[in-house]
């Protein structure tokens, strides 16, 4: 056997691992991923990190006037000094709604972290919200997440489903599945205190325990992934609740799509490298969520590099021959040169393949999302597993190469 | 009043230390299913070798028995077309069992025993050669004996695609003249004695290389139809 076929090997099993260890925690706790504390509504300030959304800040004011809660709630949106006419629009609200503030920032810090920090300061209850610009919760979302707090003293942040508000273009499409099956998978991982991140679109945490562990880090471009982080390292918890539900924005084009991740990426990896001392300390931080993370990075990365050189390899091969076969005029494929008998391999990754496939259809019969069951979806779901996962080592790299450079803005 | 979820209250201390036994649950698990698939691989392996085994057998009873004709030919009155015919069945016999051969040796992780039967077929492939030779000389027949050098398990991008060509070249060869080309790959880098003496005797300076016909060797094929024309008009 090759050192690469030990690679492999130890891909299909750590591949295995984790969806093994999915399917058995929902097998083991199938009734409960919907269940949630029913809490006690109290008074909660909502914090709307504001940059250039005349388009959507609307209808995200809109969304959170219509939650249903029986307490107080204010709104605090603080512009980062938009461009464009984002300020108008919320003060045309503030101006019919006593519940909602505007505050503009004195300067553009090209992050959410800090306005999102001048809104927590700004705030007057204990319980904070921070929800994105372009992001809708549904109705009932603040009271089904705050029951989480009120009912465990370690709690200290709440997160909920993430869902794609549209699916217009298939690059929408796609992000609507990956989004409901990372949703559902993050409840999973709820279920032995390995929630690591509580998104930007909707987001509850006690204000206390922001101010303690000194608020959103305002130099790292993933902030909602960085505070977790460092509440789990001071012994503080985040749960997740599937049931609330946030509707968010998401790229409709490539291009969007990729800067959107590498930006993703780079905080990530910040992050890993800001608490990679915590490894095997700390709980689930460092017996799961940082070995998870960096394994996740290092298996990316080799993979990619494996996959680009026997590709390349096989490619070069083919390229040669069919040009010398050309030059003299020789069959060019035979039949014969196709293998069609299959290795141990082989066998490991088309069984890992339909698991992960099951895995998905699975987590999206289990989060009811009916507009994704359409005519296309096994079409989507394949191209998802095949095509469009298989662009994140990529997305590694060059988050790693602009990282290592320095050169990476919001 | 709180109230916790009428499913039952999961955050119950002994409930919680459950859910993180299903980390080595998981592990069990995939243990078992990998150590299973692994299990599974190797007895596929195995059941290939023994195929392979099977047909190398089969080939070498084959082999015998053109020894046996050659031998009592006068005997038993066995005219040289029927020789030749049955020589040249035995070539695309073994030829086909090589190429199966080949293939399960791509695939194959666990059973080292296939490079045997490799070699194997190697010598059966060389005891082919001389064969045909006798059969050459007993009965004064045209065919063409082309016997492709080759570097069995190399790496080099340069050589493999080379030795593509070189393949799909011989294949037209023997496709378009399928009763005068006698095709007779050998590995010559198996480290046989068989193979040393041969690369020793046609002062082999390369790889791939073809010897037509024991009277000169071809390094590069530039042009299929002269190629094809330099082989038909050998020993002429």
């Amino acid at each position: 056997m090759a050192f690469i076929d030990f690679v492999f090997f130890f891909y299909m099993f750590v591949g295995l691992y984790m969806l093994s260890l999915l399917f058995l925690l929902y097998i083991q706790n199938r009734k409960k991923v919907f269940d949630y504390p029913q809490g006690k509504a109290v008074p909660v300030s909502i914090i709307v990190p504001c940059y250039n959304a005349e388009k959507s800040i609307g209808r995200t004011l809109d969304s959170l006037l219509k939650l249903k809660y029986d307490a107080p709630i204010e709104i605090i949106v603080v512009d980062d000094k938009s461009r464009d006419n984002s300020t108008k629009v919320v003060s045309e609200y503030a101006k019919r709604y006593d519940n909602i503030r505007l505050i503009v920032n004195e300067r553009n810090s090209g992050r959410a972290a800090e306005p999102t920090n001048i809104g927590v300061r700004a705030a007057k209850y204990d319980y904070v919200a921070v929800t994105d610009d372009d992001s809708t919760p549904e109705e009932d979302a603040l009271i089904k997440m705050i029951g989480f707090l009120q009912e465990d003293d370690r709690v200290s942040a709440v997160t909920c489903a993430v869902l794609a508000k549209h699916t217009e273009t298939f690059m929408q499409k796609l992000q609507a599945i990956e989004y409901t099956v990372i949703a559902w998978s993050r409840k999973l991982l709820d279920l032995v205190d390995c929630v690591y991140v509580t998104p930007g679109p909707f987001a509850l945490y006690r204000k206390d325990r922001l101010i303690e562990v000194g608020l959103f880090d305002t130099n790292n471009m993933t902030q909602d992934i960085e505070i977790v982080w460092r509440l789990i390292s001071r012994g503080y918890i985040a749960r997740m609740c599937l049931s609330a539900k946030v509707h968010s924005e998401t790229p409709r084009r490539l291009k969007a799509w990729f800067r959107q991740r590498i930006r993703w990426n780079i905080g990530g990896t910040q992050t890993l490298l800001k608490y990679k001392k915590f490894v095997f300390q700390k709980g689930m931080l460092g017996a799961f969520i940082i070995p998870f993370f960096s394994l996740s990075l290092f298996l990316g990365l080799i993979g990619l590099g494996i996959f680009l050189y026997l590709f390349t390899r096989r490619i070069a091969v083919f390229y040669l021959s069919s040009l010398y076969s050309v030059e003299a005029q020789t069959t060019i494929l035979r039949l014969s040169e196709l293998s069609f008998s299959a290795s141990i391999l082989n066998y490991f990754g088309i069984i890992l393949f339909l698991l992960g496939a099951s895995f998905t259809f699975f987590g999206l019969t289990v989060m009811g999302e009916r507009k994704l069951y359409r005519y296309d979806t096994f079409f989507n779901v394949m191209f998802y597993m095949i095509v469009y996962l298989m662009i994140y080592p990529i997305i590694m790299i060059t988050g790693l190469y602009k990282f290592a450079r320095g050169k990476y803005s919001w | 009043m709180l109230e916790v979820s009428t499913h039952g209250n999961f955050e119950d201390a002994g409930a919680w230390k459950m859910s993180k036994h299903v980390f080595w649950q998981a592990l069990v698990f995939t243990v078992i299913v990998f150590a299973s698939g692994l299990v599974l691989g190797y007895f596929l392996e195995v059941s290939r070798s023994e195929e392979i085994n099977l047909l190398s057998l089969d080939s070498e009873l084959n082999l015998v028995d053109q020894q046996l004709q050659a031998r009592s030919s006068a005997v038993l009155n066995i005219s040289c077309q029927d020789r030749e015919k049955q020589l040249f069945s035995f070539a695309d016999s073994i030829y086909n069992d090589a190429s199966q051969l080949e293939e399960y040796d791509r695939n194959n992780l666990f059973s080292p025993s296939l490079t045997l039967l490799h070699k194997r077929y190697d010598l059966l492939r060389i005891l082919l050669w001389f064969e045909a030779l006798d059969l050459r000389e007993d009965c004064d027949l045209k065919f063409h004996r082309v016997v492709y050098l080759y570097d069995y398990g190399i790496d080099e991008i340069d050589l493999k695609a080379k030795q593509k060509l070189f393949s799909r070249a011989l294949l037209d060869l023997k496709y378009n003249h399928p009763d005068e080309i006698l095709l007779i790959p050998i590995a010559h880098d198996s480290g046989l004695e068989s193979t040393r003496i041969i690369n020793e005797r046609f002062s082999i300076k390369k790889s791939p290389a073809i010897v037509v016909d024991e009277a000169f060797v071809i390094y590069e094929i530039n042009d299929f139809k002269e190629f094809e024309k330099v082989v038909l008009e050998s020993n002429k």
